[in-house]
């Protein structure tokens, strides 16, 4: 960089230079400091408040969770993620399958369907299964006359496969959409029938995609907590039984060592999943996806596929139906009277309706802006400067996050930011932090992605021609990973807004979430509102992932 | 147009990093403005808005509030112990404020509107103080049983009838307070033999144990279950809602939470909060709460039940259960349960 400052002999330039050189060194020690203060520091401290009880010594809360009790929930945790990704990553499959390689009618509408349940908030979903398939279910009751119990395992499964399944069918489609169509065109060259060519081609290329999408989804079912509060019965699991220590019973050690039990797991699970994936780009991204593409026009099996898809999601759009009129009835289930009230209370003046929603856009917004702008500049440090000490250490502590059950993360935040010298619980901060060190991991993967495909070519340039870090960044970097940045600003968003296992502990009267309003609701009772604020809430994230899709798509015209 | 901003974009980008930093400590020192007075409420935030709001309206005294669980408000109050912000603790269940007391948290005050109220209610020093005791009671489905040819019960065997079967909803006392208060309640009746007795036998007949106290309400309500155990004050909101709910109590008696109220220790608002505790224990103030919230037995002994209660409540006998033994015995009875009930269905 010395070099580059030599060249320049205007006056004025080195002093700009200067204070731009400053670029690389205050961010990488803003990001030190954040990593200190909002990842390392929590997770100490549950640690040492697992094993130190009254200040002493002791693994009283570890034993604790040797008795048969414990073994029951963790064999009903295991089996209800087995369960879930299994069939999860079955369901994706065929939908991401049909969705590319499939000749039937409609996709881009079969498509936005699959994607919905990804901005539901939670808890609803769990409330339509009941409402539908309860022992008072329109569907197990009214329609069939059975009286079937939902709670507990098979309602659980239902609900989790409903809620995750889209985050397989992402990650399956987007690899089945990026396999190389030269392999098709020559299996069909070569005279293999399009059976034999899945059974050949497809399918040995999306193992480790396959195996990817089942411990993705394996993981998300043995963190979630939303569906086992509601929907649980007395099929206890790992996670709800943390929240229930926490807020049941006031015991936070507990909590915690509950929370770091299941840290060991996940995030061993988490970095297989890592490893899968890197293994995976190399496997499979050999070409752009060609015009070209070879797709399956047997008649009967797009006439399988396009029953499926209908079926499948008039299922889904059912499952939103009861969350709608669970918002315009009196009281579903029990009064089918249409009324506007639960939106007039969560709208009138002296109700806390306005300012959750308030609440919920502004500091999912901040966490946003926050999270997008942080993994930008950190993903260029990460990318270009290979030779920085501890880079490994720094994506590790980063990225832990993301592997952490939320819960555990939440436990953490009560723990560490309820004392000096970060007395800060309740606060705006400790949310927007909580929130965003969440969503850094995913921005970081994208962001890193985006900046890898920049030719390294174009950016020596922009060094051998004087341009220092902050003017390569501003003026070549970030301008080409534009479509990493809308992704990861749509993503963000709608994580922030939906999310509920790591913010649960830390909303306050402050500054609320509409997630936990809606589990207060529903405690509460007051189902119609809990609706009523999903059904708010699912319509402004419907509506802002639309403009900004709309917006990215609008600026790749005009560039 | 993003391309020329984005050097703005970044310096903005550490400007606000900077200033969040910044925030988060102001928020702190923004919170302890001189004296002001503020309430940490337990109860359901119903309850305590209305009873700041009313006591605001009596006495003329500004006072802001923050609705935080049982198990927040505690760990906040032991992290702000060398620097309260708040200067009362409003509501939750009694354990709880004795280990406050023990660890110092608490001011002793007692207040001339307590003297009157029943001395098993309050603290020999002054450290805590009754509000209003909640009893449990049974929700039922009318029209459920009806079909089934079965009364409202009214007696803790009823619930044993084989018709029960699968049609009785308890929280689960791991996970809920009101769960304990039920099962302790039912040792203290019983005694703790024959009271894992009636639980093994019930045990049959229960659906489900849910995760959160409230939930059995809505679950009867909705027609899934019979009868649920829930607090009477939840059970009445929730036929507020429109949930078909009918309230019986058992004969044999029933459990209660007792929800207490205590000056803070350091309350940066003394003054302010003893007239707080002066005017919640009044007669006057505990009838104005009365007119809110019906179904609370309120400590003070020249407030009767009220009318529109004394129905629901003409059987109410209210089991006497020592706080300092329920306390004492919950985990062992908590554990108890899981493995001589919970493990067995």
């Amino acid at each position: 960089m010395k070099n580059v400052n030599e060249i320049n002999t205007s006056k004025f330039k080195r002093v700009q230079n200067g204070i731009e050189s400053l670029f690389i060194p205050v961010g990488i020690s803003l990001m030190l400091i954040w990593i200190a203060i909002f990842i390392i520091y929590p997770f100490i401290n549950m640690f040492s408040s697992s094993i130190f009880v009254d200040g002493e010594y002791s693994l009283k809360y570890f034993s604790y969770q040797r008795s048969a009790y414990y073994f029951k929930i963790f064999k009903n945790t295991l089996m209800l993620g087995l369960s879930t990704a299994s069939l999860s990553t079955i369901l994706a499959f065929l939908l991401a399958f049909g969705i590319t390689q499939v000749k039937i009618k409609g996709k881009r509408f079969f498509h936005f369907i699959y994607l919905l349940p990804t901005i539901t908030p939670p808890f609803l979903f769990s409330l339509s299964v009941i409402i539908l398939f309860g022992r008072r279910g329109i569907i197990t009751y009214h329609l069939l006359r059975l009286s079937t119990n939902i709670y507990g395992y098979p309602g659980l499964v239902l609900a989790q496969v409903m809620t995750f399944f889209p985050f397989a069918y992402l990650l399956l489609r987007s690899l089945l959409v990026n396999l190389n169509p030269s392999l098709d065109e020559a299996a069909f060259v070569l005279g293999a029938n399009q059976i034999k060519k899945f059974k050949t081609i497809t399918l040995p290329l999306m193992t480790h995609g396959i195996v990817g999408a089942f411990v993705l989804i394996f993981m998300f079912s043995i963190a979630d907590i939303g569906n086992p509060i509601i929907l649980g019965g007395d099929y206890s699991v790992w996670a709800s039984e943390i929240y229930a220590s926490v807020v049941g019973q006031y015991n936070l050690s507990l909590g915690a060592a509950m929370a770091l039990t299941l840290i060991i797991p996940v995030t061993a699970l988490f970095f297989f999943q890592k490893y899968l994936e890197n293994k995976n780009n190399f496997a499979m991204i050999t070409g752009k996806p060609s015009q070209s593409k070879l797709i399956i026009e047997i008649p009967k099996v797009s006439k399988f596929f396009s029953i499926f898809f209908i079926l499948f999601s008039i299922f889904i759009v059912l499952l939103y139906l009861m969350i709608l009129s669970g918002s315009i009835t009196k009281l579903i289930g029990i009064n089918y009277g249409l009324t506007l009230k639960h939106f007039k209370t969560i709208f009138s003046g002296d109700s806390r309706g306005i300012k959750t929603i308030m609440d919920t856009l502004i500091l999912g917004g901040a966490a946003t802006i926050l999270g997008t702008l942080f993994s930008i500049i950190l993903g260029y440090i990460l990318v270009r400067k290979e030779n920085l000490p501890g880079r490994n250490i720094l994506d590790f502590f980063l990225t832990m996050p993301l592997a952490l059950p939320g819960v555990a993360i939440g436990i953490a935040y009560v723990i560490g930011f309820n004392k000096e010298p970060f007395a800060w619980a309740g606060s705006a901060l400790i949310i927007i932090a909580i929130l965003t060190i969440r969503l850094i991991p995913y921005d970081l993967r994208v962001i890193v992605k985006g900046i890898k495909q920049i030719d390294v070519s174009i950016l020596d340039a922009s060094y051998i021609l004087g341009g220092n870090d902050y003017k390569t960044f501003t003026k070549i970097v970030a301008p080409l990973i534009r479509e990493s940045i809308i992704a990861s600003i749509i993503y963000n968003f709608t994580r922030a807004i939906t999310t509920i296992s790591a913010v649960i502990f830390v909303v306050s009267v402050n500054w609320d979430l509409v997630s936990a309003a809606i589990l207060n609701k529903v405690e509460e009772g007051k189902v119609g509102q809990a609706s009523a604020y999903g059904v708010v809430i699912t319509l402004v994230a419907i509506v802002l992932n639309l403009a900004l899709i709309n917006y990215g798509r609008k600026k790749e015209i005009e560039a | 147009m993003f391309k020329k901003n984005l050097g703005i974009y970044s310096l903005v980008f550490v400007f606000a990093l900077s200033l969040f930093f910044l925030l988060g400590q102001n928020i702190m020192v923004q919170a302890k403005s001189d004296g002001e007075f503020i309430i940490y409420g337990s109860g359901e935030e119903e309850y305590v808005s209305v009873a700041v709001e009313e006591f605001t309206k009596a006495t003329g005294i500004e006072a802001r509030y923050l609705r935080l669980s049982t198990g927040e408000c505690f760990n906040r109050l032991r992290a702000e112990k060398n620097n309260p912000n708040a200067s009362i603790w409003f509501m939750g269940p009694g354990d709880v404020y004795r280990v406050a007391a023990k660890e110092g948290l608490l001011y002793p005050y007692i207040s001339p509107s307590a003297k009157n109220i029943d001395p098993s209610l309050k603290d020999p020093k002054g450290y805590w103080t009754t509000f209003v005791r909640v009893p449990f009671g049974f929700v039922s489905n009318k029209e459920i049983l009806d079909k089934a040819g079965l009364p409202i019960p009214t007696s803790w065997d009823d619930l044993l009838d084989p018709k029960y079967k699968g049609q009785v909803v308890m929280s689960d006392p791991f996970t809920s307070g009101t769960a304990y208060t039920i099962l302790s309640s039912l040792v203290a009746l019983m005694g703790e033999e024959k009271a894992f007795e009636y639980l093994t036998k019930i045990n049959e007949n229960i659906l489900q144990y849910t995760k959160s106290g409230s939930a059995p309400g809505r679950m009867v309500g909705n027609g899934e279950a019979m009868t649920g155990l829930i607090f009477i004050s939840n059970a009445v909101q929730q036929q507020k809602q429109g949930y078909p709910l009918t309230i019986s109590v058992p004969i044999e008696g029933v459990g209660y939470s007792q929800e207490l109220t205590a000056v803070i220790a350091g309350a940066p608002a003394l003054d302010d909060a003893k007239a707080f505790i002066d005017w919640i224990l009044s007669t006057d103030g505990q009838k104005i709460m009365q007119t809110h919230f019906k179904t609370f037995i309120y400590s003070n002994p020249d407030v009767p039940i009220a009318k529109e209660a004394a129905e629901t409540f003409e059987n109410l006998k209210l089991i006497d259960r020592d706080m300092v033994w329920a306390a004492d015995q919950s985990e062992r009875l908590k554990e108890k349960f899981h493995e001589e009930i919970f493990m067995n269905r």
